[in-house]
């Protein structure tokens, strides 16, 4: 057993009740929640640094206990609160169980007795017992409103953990300081001693020396005249006063010898007027001075101090004192030891004093150590109480500063990753979602590009074939980033998927995926589309928006830039009337010629920021449309990629950039050409059905047979369709059209679209547009009536 | 949630003695299952049975008190019940509750088949 323990055991004998760390728990008293509270006592016993069969044995007890509290106290009805209080020490461990249910006479609990249960095929009751016989004391108190039942265990493997870093073996450093400093304070007691003890027998040895000499010369001086008046009631007093003067009674004879060898005076009476026979060894000088004698009787050696008397210079006798070694050695021993004692109390106190100074110097660092062990279980809140302002005082504040500021960061890392995670979830949906390459369509070329921000942003593009030669195109930008953001675009995917397939108009397929989609939206999200559809057997381009930035036109022959933005509300915004969205949304058409280009994008762009904030912009993406008109949609998208990135110069991309460019590879009548020559050759030269190739190239027999009407008809050239009038006139004013209108508006409100027609005729630089365009430009402006243009002519913040 | 599985099978050897393998723990909450398990053993009226608890980390008051219930009547039919594997948690209860006494123990089912049924 090492010191500790027997520390600890000791400690296990202190009446005062041991400061003891807390463990608190609270739980439905039901079945399920038994697991709990076995996790829980798992927990507090390996703080407590039990050994395994310890903890399996607490656990026990606390499972019957509860188990009992279930069963009994709330009878099994589920309802109810068990609420456990572990408090554990160094040396033993206080659980208090309380429920609030039925109590229970624990007195009228007896041990059982095995073979009556073996006899009737007894099971319960074995709970109390097993109870009493794990814990060390078990106390049940039943109060108004509550049961309590306590119970103790003492601990009899030193808890390591609880006294945090281990030094020399299981020593603490109170303890280990303890060891050495008592070590140090006996060794000194003990050295202390050899040296003052060695000196002070010699010291004393010597001077019990002198002073016997001295009393003998006295003596032996006083003795004379007595001696020779034989006076014996002078010898006697002699005696007694030697007597009274040997305080440390070393003396073991003391006697007189007269001149004629008599014994004139003995401290033993009996010896009185006997011959003195000197002893073997002893001839004492008959001249002055003290004479020592070493003698050795059956009593003991002895000192025979003697001295001759004389009288007038006539010698008349002897004097002699008898000093017992034993005696000698006794009064050293006696002197000795009262050193050793007051040498003890010395160390005692020392000790003491060191000890509780260590509690003063050592207290605060078990505070800290305790704390350390705190956090090292995962409690962050622990703060550690130490007032002083010295080192501890300062190690506590640092300590409770750096708890705090770990608390604080696993606070905000635990957002963070959790912000993360929910990142990287809503990137995988969303990448899922993302087409991959464009098909091939008949007569038209694409180009798409999409790069999503580093925080995954809202947008999303897609592709579906709305029948075998029609192809559907949507760019959106989803209000809601994360997780959110990307079930909204799933929702929107299925649903385009499922609406566009047959459906050819826009407009239509927007109305009804907004329908599918508004009511499952969280409130506030919405989502902008722009929906292209392509058809390439009828050479027509149709696209509705809602609330999408606009589509660009570039026009290759007349190097004009349209900004095509049929009317739409946003998807998922919760209007006041069902149809309005349908209402509200126009479907327009476009038809491209060779050289033609549209881009349909996303705010990404435009907002795309080099590090000055500076944003990209509606101008440069329209410059860089001019500049490379003549590139195949691929090459542009791939270009406006360079620029971009060479504007942001590698600042943080902060929103999902979606592109889309379409250019006509060819008229659109050698498109119809092509397609007509190809149905009528797979028939005449492949020698294919007339059923099978009209299946093939998804037309109707009909269509053949006219078209071979007309190839036999008017040969080939009757098959390239008439060029439509309509075809590359744009419904829509142009960028520099739209200036002009704005700025006769402003010179001449009163003017309606034939009179801006007029005006735009003698204008500098003349221009001929339809009134019907002008009018419906002036709708959509709100700008139909005088009044409004006058307003508006004052108003100078508007644009195009 | 499976907090108790009891495997019975016959010895390979032995065919009138069976094992119930037990996995898990053993207290109010999962006793009732291992009960009904371990009384429809008896039910098929075998009663030499070697219960390997080397799976079992935990057994509460209520487990034990299954065992001690039975076990007159397994032994008035000519039976016994011999536990085995006992982990030294659980065995350390079983003899703190002097169930050593009434219950013969092994430290595996080969010895237990060996020894435990020898007529005493």
């Amino acid at each position: 057993m090492n010191l500790n323990n027997l520390i600890y055991r000791l400690a296990t004998f202190i009446p005062w009740e041991p400061k003891r760390r807390l463990f608190r728990l609270e739980v439905e008293a039901k079945d399920i929640e038994l697991l709990t509270i076995k996790d829980f006592v798992q927990r507090v016993c390996d703080s407590a640094g039990c050994s395994s069969k310890e903890t399996s044995s607490i656990k026990l007890a606390l499972d019957e206990a509860c188990s009992n509290i279930i069963r009994h106290a709330y009878q099994g009805k589920n309802i109810g609160k068990i609420t456990l209080e572990i408090g554990i020490s160094l040396a033993d461990m206080k659980i208090k169980i309380i429920d609030y249910g039925k109590p229970f006479d624990f007195s009228g609990i007896k041990d059982p007795d095995l073979n009556h249960y073996v006899d009737i095929g007894k099971k319960g009751g074995l709970g109390i017992w097993l109870i009493k016989k794990v814990m060390n004391r078990v106390n049940y108190r039943a109060y108004p409103d509550r049961n309590e039942l306590t119970l103790y265990r003492r601990l009899l493997k030193a808890p390591p953990r609880e006294l945090g870093l281990k030094t020399t073996g299981n020593m603490t450093v109170s303890t280990k300081f303890m060891a050495w400093s008592a070590g140090l304070v006996f060794s000194i007691v003990v050295i202390a001693y050899l040296l003052l003890s060695g000196r002070q027998e010699a010291q004393l040895t010597k001077q019990q020396r002198e002073n016997l000499n001295l009393v003998m010369q006295t003596i032996a001086a006083e003795s004379g005249a007595a001696v020779v008046r034989k006076n014996d009631l002078v010898l006697d007093h002699l005696i007694y006063e030697l007597n009274q003067g040997d305080k440390g009674k070393i003396l073991s004879y003391f006697f007189i010898v007269g001149p004629e060898g008599k014994i004139l005076a003995h401290s033993d009476r009996s010896q009185l007027f006997r011959a003195y026979v000197p002893p073997k060894g002893l001839h004492l000088s008959k001249v002055p001075g003290i004479q020592a004698f070493r003698l050795n009787p059956p009593e003991g050696p002895l000192t025979d101090v003697a001295s001759s008397v004389f009288f007038h210079g006539q010698w008349v006798g002897e004097v002699h004192a008898g000093v017992t070694d034993s005696a000698v050695a006794q009064l050293v021993n006696k002197t000795k030891s009262g050193l050793l004692a007051s040498l003890l109390l010395v160390a005692l106190l020392g000790v003491g004093g060191l000890y509780l100074l260590s509690r003063i110097v050592i207290g605060p660092f078990q505070k800290i150590l305790e704390g350390v062990h705190s956090i090292s279980v995962g409690d962050l809140s622990t703060k550690i109480d130490i007032s002083s302002q010295d080192e501890f005082g300062q190690l506590a504040n640092i300590f409770n500063e750096m708890t705090g500021r770990i608390q604080e960061s696993q606070k905000g890392l635990m957002d963070q990753e959790r912000m993360q995670k929910e990142m990287e979830v809503a990137q995988q949906i969303q990448h899922t979602l993302l087409p991959g390459e464009f098909p091939q369509i008949e007569g038209y070329e694409i180009g798409a590009t999409y790069r999503s921000a580093k925080e995954v942003g809202g947008d999303y593009y897609d592709f579906f074939w709305v029948d075998p030669t029609t192809l559907g195109i949507v760019v959106a930008d989803v209000s809601g980033k994360g997780v959110p953001g990307s079930m909204v675009m799933t929702m929107i995917r299925t649903a385009m998927r499922l609406e566009a397939r047959g459906n050819k108009s826009a407009s239509d397929v927007l109305g009804k995926v907004n329908s599918h989609v508004t009511g499952d939206m969280k409130k506030g999200m919405f989502v902008t589309m722009f929906y292209i559809v392509l058809d390439s057997r009828n050479r027509t381009i149709n696209f509705a928006s809602a609330g999408h930035n606009p589509m660009i036109l570039y026009r290759g022959k007349t190097k004009e830039i349209y900004f095509l933005k049929p009317k739409g509300f946003p998807v998922g915004i919760d209007l006041p009337e069902d149809d309005m969205f349908t209402k509200n949304m126009a479907l327009q058409r476009v038809s491209l010629e060779k050289n033609d280009m549209l881009v349909i994008y996303t705010d990404g762009i435009t907002e795309a920021m080099n590090p000055e904030k500076d944003q990209f912009g509606e101008d440069r993406l329209v410059q860089c449309i001019k500049e490379n008109s003549h590139l195949t949609p691929a090459e542009f998208v791939e270009k406006l990629n360079e620029n971009i990135a060479q504007f942001t110069r590698g600042a943080e991309q902060n929103d999902d950039i979606t592109v889309v460019a379409i250019k006509e590879k060819m008229q659109a009548e050698q498109v119809v050409f092509k397609f007509r020559k190809k149905l009528l050759q797979l028939v005449e030269k492949k020698g294919l059905s007339v059923t099978e190739a009209c299946r093939q190239m998804n037309i109707s027999p009909n269509a053949y047979y006219r078209f071979k009407k007309i190839l036999a008809e008017k040969g080939k050239a009757g098959l390239k369709p008439a060029r439509s009038k309509k075809r590359g006139l744009m419904r829509e004013l142009s960028l520099p059209q739209k200036q002009a209108v704005i700025s006769i508006i402003r010179k001449n409100p009163e003017l309606g679209p034939q009179g801006i027609v007029q005006a735009l005729r003698k204008s500098t630089n003349p221009m001929k547009i339809e009134p019907g365009l002008i009018g419906e430009y002036l709708k959509r402006k709100s700008l139909t009536t005088a009044k409004d243009r006058q307003s508006f002519a004052v108003n100078e913040v508007d644009t195009v | 949630m499976e907090n108790i599985s009891v495997n019975i099978t016959d010895h390979p050897q032995n065919k009138d003695i069976t094992l119930l393998a037990v996995k898990g723990f053993i207290d109010t909450t999962t006793a009732p299952e291992f009960e009904k398990k371990f009384l429809s053993v008896l039910g098929e009226k075998k009663f030499k049975l070697v219960v390997d608890l080397k799976d079992v980390n935990y057994i509460s008051s209520a487990g034990w008190g299954i065992f001690i219930s039975e076990i007159k009547r397994i032994r008035n039919q000519k039976g016994d019940l011999v536990l085995v594997g006992m982990n030294p948690e659980v065995s350390e209860v079983f003899e703190l509750l002097e169930f050593n006494t009434i219950l013969k123990s092994f430290p595996n089912v080969d010895s237990a088949v060996k020894k435990g049924f020898e007529k005493s």
